[in-house]
C-alpha cells in the first residue's frame, strides 16, 4: 500500500478498499495537522479540524474525480474547513480571499495572539530563534512557507488560485523578512542557521 | 519575470532543465541570490512535520474506516429480516387488493344519505310505475 502513489490509493479506496484511506490519512496527517497548526497556533483546534478533513475526506473523496489533485484538494479542503470552524465557534468573519497585501490574511485573523501554553513549538529540530522569526512574518507569509513545505509552487497557484509569479513574489519576501529578523535579534545563530 | 524572483523554484528543484541552466548562469553573476540560496536551502531543510496527537488519528479511523457499518449488526438476523419483509409485502398486497375491491363495489354507496324507508317508498313508487306501465 505504501509503494502507490495518491491517485492510486484513491482510486482502490473507490472500489471500496479502507485500507487505501487509512494509508492515505497516514501519509497525510502531519502535513495537514502542521499546516493546520500554523494557522491556529492551538493543538486542540488543530485535532478538532483534522478530525472533521478526514471525515469529510471520507465522504466526498467516493464522489471525487481528479484523482491527480488530490493533495490539492485536501489542503483547500483543510483551508475552507478552518475558515468554516472559525465561522461557527467564533462568529467572526473570516476573509474567504485575500484580496491584496493590505489586507489581514487568513491566518492573521485566525491566530491566538497570545502566545499559547501548550504551543509545542514548531519542532525540536528547528531551533527557538528560527520559530521565533516565523512567528514575526504576517500570516499570509507564513502559511505559504508552511505550505511550500507539502507543495509545490505550481499546487499552491492552483489552490489558491494566484499567480506562481505573485507566490514567488510574497515567498521571497518572507524569506528576506526571516533573515532581517534573524540578523536583527541573532546574528550568531543565523550565521549557523545558514551554513 | 525576473530571474531572481525564480530563487524558490531553483531551491526546491521545481525547474525544468533549461530553466536550471539558465538560472545557474544567473546564480553566478547575482551575489544576492547566492546568499539568499543559503536562506532559501536553509529553510527547506528546518521545516519540520509535526504528527497529530496518536488518539486523534484513532479517532478519524473510528469514525470512517472502523466505524460500524449499520448492517453488520443484523448479519445473523438476515434470513429472518428477508422473511419479515416477504409477510410485510404480503400483508400490504391482500390488504391494499381488499381496499380496492372495497373501493369499487361499495364506496359509491356510502356517500349516500338515505333510510331504508325512503328506499322502500322509492321502491314502491317504482313497482306501481311498472305495473301502470306493463297494464
Amino acid at each position: 500500500m505504501k509503494q502507490l502513489n495518491d491517485s492510486e490509493l484513491v482510486s482502490l479506496f473507490k472500489t471500496g478498499n479502507n485500507e487505501a484511506f487509512e494509508e492515505i490519512v497516514m501519509r497525510y496527517q502531519a502535513h495537514v495537522y502542521t499546516y493546520l497548526m500554523s494557522i491556529t497556533k492551538n493543538p486542540e483546534i488543530s485535532s478538532d479540524i483534522l478530525q472533521d478533513v478526514f471525515v469529510r475526506a471520507f465522504k466526498k473523496l467516493k464522489n471525487y474525480n481528479d484523482e491527480n489533485k488530490f493533495k490539492n484538494w485536501l489542503f483547500t479542503l483543510s483551508r475552507n474547513m478552518t475558515m468554516d470552524y472559525y465561522r461557527r465557534n467564533n462568529k467572526t468573519m473570516i476573509p474567504l480571499e485575500v484580496q491584496n497585501e493590505d489586507e489581514m490574511s487568513l491566518i492573521d485573523s485566525l491566530s491566538d495572539k497570545e502566545p499559547q501554553p501548550l504551543d509545542i513549538a514548531i519542532s525540536n529540530s528547528m531551533s527557538e530563534s528560527v520559530k521565533k522569526a516565523l512567528d514575526c512574518l504576517s500570516g499570509e507569509e507564513r502559511e505559504l512557507i508552511y505550505l511550500k513545505d507539502s507543495m509545490t509552487f505550481k499546487e499552491i497557484s492552483e489552490m489558491q488560485n494566484k499567480p506562481i509569479g505573485t507566490l514567488l513574489s510574497k515567498f521571497n519576501r518572507a524569506l528576506s523578512k526571516l533573515k532581517k529578523i534573524l540578523l536583527e535579534t541573532e546574528p550568531e545563530v543565523y550565521n549557523e542557521y545558514v551554513q | 519575470m525576473n530571474m531572481c524572483n525564480n530563487l524558490p523554484l531553483y531551491t526546491y528543484n521545481e525547474m525544468n532543465k533549461d530553466e536550471k541552466e539558465q538560472f545557474e548562469k544567473h546564480l553566478k553573476g547575482c551575489k544576492e541570490c547566492r546568499e539568499n540560496l543559503k536562506t532559501c536551502s536553509s529553510l527547506k531543510n528546518s521545516l519540520p512535520l509535526q504528527s497529530a496527537p496518536l488518539n486523534v488519528i484513532n479517532n478519524i479511523f473510528d469514525k470512517t474506516t472502523r466505524k460500524p457499518h449499520f448492517f453488520s449488526y443484523v448479519k445473523t438476523w438476515k434470513i429472518g429480516l428477508a422473511a419479515a419483509a416477504c409477510l410485510m409485502i404480503a400483508v400490504f398486497s391482500v390488504i391494499s387488493h381488499n381496499n380496492t375491491n372495497y373501493n369499487k363495489i361499495y364506496a359509491p354507496y356510502d356517500r349516500l344519505s338515505i333510510s331504508y324507508e325512503d328506499i322502500y317508498n322509492i321502491d314502491s313508487e317504482l313497482d306501481e310505475f311498472e305495473n301502470v306501465f306493463l297494464a
